[in-house]
């Protein structure tokens, strides 16, 4: 019996595993269709703090994503922190001293066009450059514009009386003397030739970082002259920097530099400025004198012109106020004269005169009383015969007079027998 | 116009002021070379009928007693570098040149000349040298200043390769 109660409880306990298996499997499903939404969430979210993950340990990323909000961050920072600049100030002093201590060519190049004129003034302003010094002969001949490594010469302008040998020989053997000097004493760039000597003819050498500028000079040129010619290369490095950087041997881009050289040239040549000097004191004086006039006739016209201008406006002004018809207007005697017509209560025209800047003494008016049919004026002339009492108004619509506030009778009557004595007015309307 | 410097490169004697002298423009006496180191010189070239204008730098003979300041080659854009295969030394000297070049400027292209080509039999080669030398020019080119063969070759070379480049 134990045997087969046994035997019988075998699949007794399998069919309830079965049962229970199958439970789970079933709970299981059902977990899964439940929970599959959440799952897929899940692993999105999953990804996604992957991928959050990876872009902040990747340095290249952060600095491609920082890269792009850097500037609007920058300027919001700024705008709300006033600590912000002084937080910056000595990582950009200390960044400024290291950039010019390690590149100082850098540097110079960037401040070179500026540095020149301040220096010169500094200077110029401590010692007065030999101005008594100019009444001396001297004539630029040519000029040379030599890119600074090959010593090509980029321009070369000459006046017309000089003969001259090749510009670019001349300009590539000034170049080798300074290369020559440079080498033979050891000196550096920056304190390279600026003059070459030979009796009565010089040549001074201005150097900028991409150009050098020469001059051939005959006579004693004074030393404005050599401010004038670095002030002349500091504008050529100023307006042909790009040009300068990327030479390679064609000198096109600098076509307009010779007109630059001539008229400087032109501006340098003693033999004009002491020509002028030189003439006789007559002749100055005439010349003087026929100057002064030209500017006084010229000052005269723009005077004039002026003064025209503002009458006008006046005029116009006056013209326009109620009350007033201007019907002609003149220059008269040096003065002026206005005619015309003139309500009695209009804005009297000397007080709009005095608010322009033309002189009260000098304009005549003369205008003839008339009744302007200007609805204040009307009013106006109302109210000085019908003297309303303390809170009673007049009012015009059409040739309707209405007066409102009126309470004693007898001001009434005589009220409206005076108004409609006046054109007009057709009715006369009391409101309380 | 388009306008370029060059560089003659040589040992002392190989010819390159005779090499030039009757091809170029000259306004400065031949006594520059020896008292300042150089003397300037210009050639205007027609390329492909564009005008080219080599400014040319007649430096100096590298020798045993006086060098190439290198501040001379500053700003070239091609050097012609001269050897008189008569002398073997001159090879010595071409290399020297070379690597001043190398050193002060970088690789810049630069014409091999072997002159003196009408005593060629004369010639005793620094083959490993010249092959060097060669290898690493834009041509090589035989030249003789007395029977007039080869130099316009040299300035031709030149040019083109300045006209190809821009």
């Amino acid at each position: 019996m134990q045997k087969r109660s046994a035997h019988s409880a075998i699949p007794e306990n399998a069919s309830h595993s079965d049962a229970t298996t199958d439970a789970v499997e079933g709970v299981e499903k059902l977990r899964s269709i439940l929970l599959q939404p959440e799952r897929e969430e899940i692993k999105q979210l999953q990804e996604q703090i992957n991928a959050l993950s990876f872009r902040l340990s990747d340095a290249k990323t952060r600095a491609a994503e920082t890269s792009e909000i850097l500037v609007e961050a920058t300027k919001l920072t700024h705008k709300q922190d006033d600590g912000y600049s002084p937080a910056l100030k000595p990582i950009v002093v200390e960044q400024f001293q290291v950039s010019s201590r390690e590149n100082p060519e850098i540097m110079a190049e960037a401040l070179f066009p500026i540095l020149g004129p301040a220096i010169r003034k500094m200077i110029a302003s401590m010692l007065s450059l030999d101005k008594n010094k100019t009444k001396r002969t001297y004539k630029f001949e040519q000029l040379f514009l030599i890119e600074k490594e090959s010593g090509i010469p980029i321009c070369h302008a000459k006046s017309d009386s000089v003969q001259t040998q090749d510009a670019d020989m001349v300009s590539g053997m000034l170049s080798a003397i300074q290369s020559f000097v440079q080498d033979a004493f050891s000196t550096d760039e920056f304190d390279g030739l600026n003059t070459l000597q030979l009796g009565e003819l010089s040549v001074w050498i201005e150097w900028g970082p991409s150009a050098v500028v020469a001059a051939v000079i005959r006579g004693v040129a004074p030393e404005q002259c050599r401010t004038a010619l670095q002030q002349l290369l500091e504008d050529i490095h100023r307006d042909y920097r790009a040009q300068l950087d990327t030479y390679e041997g064609d000198a096109s881009p600098f076509n307009t530099v010779e007109t630059d050289f001539l008229l400087f040239m032109e501006n340098h040549d003693s033999r004009f400025i002491n020509r002028v000097r030189n003439m006789p004191q007559k002749v100055r004086n005439m010349g003087l004198a026929a100057a002064i006039f030209t500017i006084t006739l010229f000052a005269w016209i723009i005077y004039n012109q002026y003064d025209k201008q503002r009458w006008n406006n006046f005029v116009t002004e006056l013209d326009a106020q109620p009350g007033i018809v201007v019907t002609h207007n003149e220059r008269k005697d040096g003065g002026y004269l206005v005619r015309g017509l003139k309500d009695p209560m209009a804005t009297s025209p000397e007080q709009i005169l005095r608010d322009t800047n033309l002189n009260v003494n000098k304009v005549v008016f003369e205008l003839e009383p008339y009744q302007a049919l200007h609805t204040n004026f009307i009013i106006k002339r109302l109210q000085s015969v019908l003297i309303p009492p303390d809170g009673v108004s007049l009012e015009l619509q059409g040739s309707e007079l209405i007066i409102t506030g009126a309470k004693s009778k007898s001001w009434k009557v005589d009220a409206k027998r005076l108004a409609r004595q006046f054109t007009e007015v057709s009715y006369v309307t009391f409101q309380p | 116009m388009l306008q370029k410097k060059i560089c003659m490169l040589g040992s002392f004697a190989v010819g390159k002021t005779s090499l030039v002298r009757r091809y170029v423009d000259s306004i400065f006496s031949e006594n520059y070379v020896t008292t300042i180191g150089v003397k300037i010189d210009k050639k205007v070239l027609s390329v492909n009928n564009t005008d080219l204008g080599l400014i040319l730098w007649d430096v100096y003979g590298e020798d045993n007693h006086q060098s190439v300041l290198p501040s001379y080659l500053r700003g070239m854009a091609a050097y012609i570098l001269v050897i008189d295969p008569s002398r073997p030394a001159t090879f010595v000297s071409a290399k020297k040149l070379h690597t001043l070049v190398l050193d002060t400027l970088g690789e810049k292209p630069f014409v091999l000349v072997l002159n003196k080509s009408d005593i060629k039999s004369e010639w005793k080669m620094d083959e490993d040298i010249f092959s060097e030398l060669s290898g690493a020019a834009i041509a090589t080119i035989e030249t003789s200043a007395k029977t007039d063969t080869g130099v316009d070759e040299v300035f031709q070379t030149l040019g083109i390769c300045f006209t190809k480049a821009a």
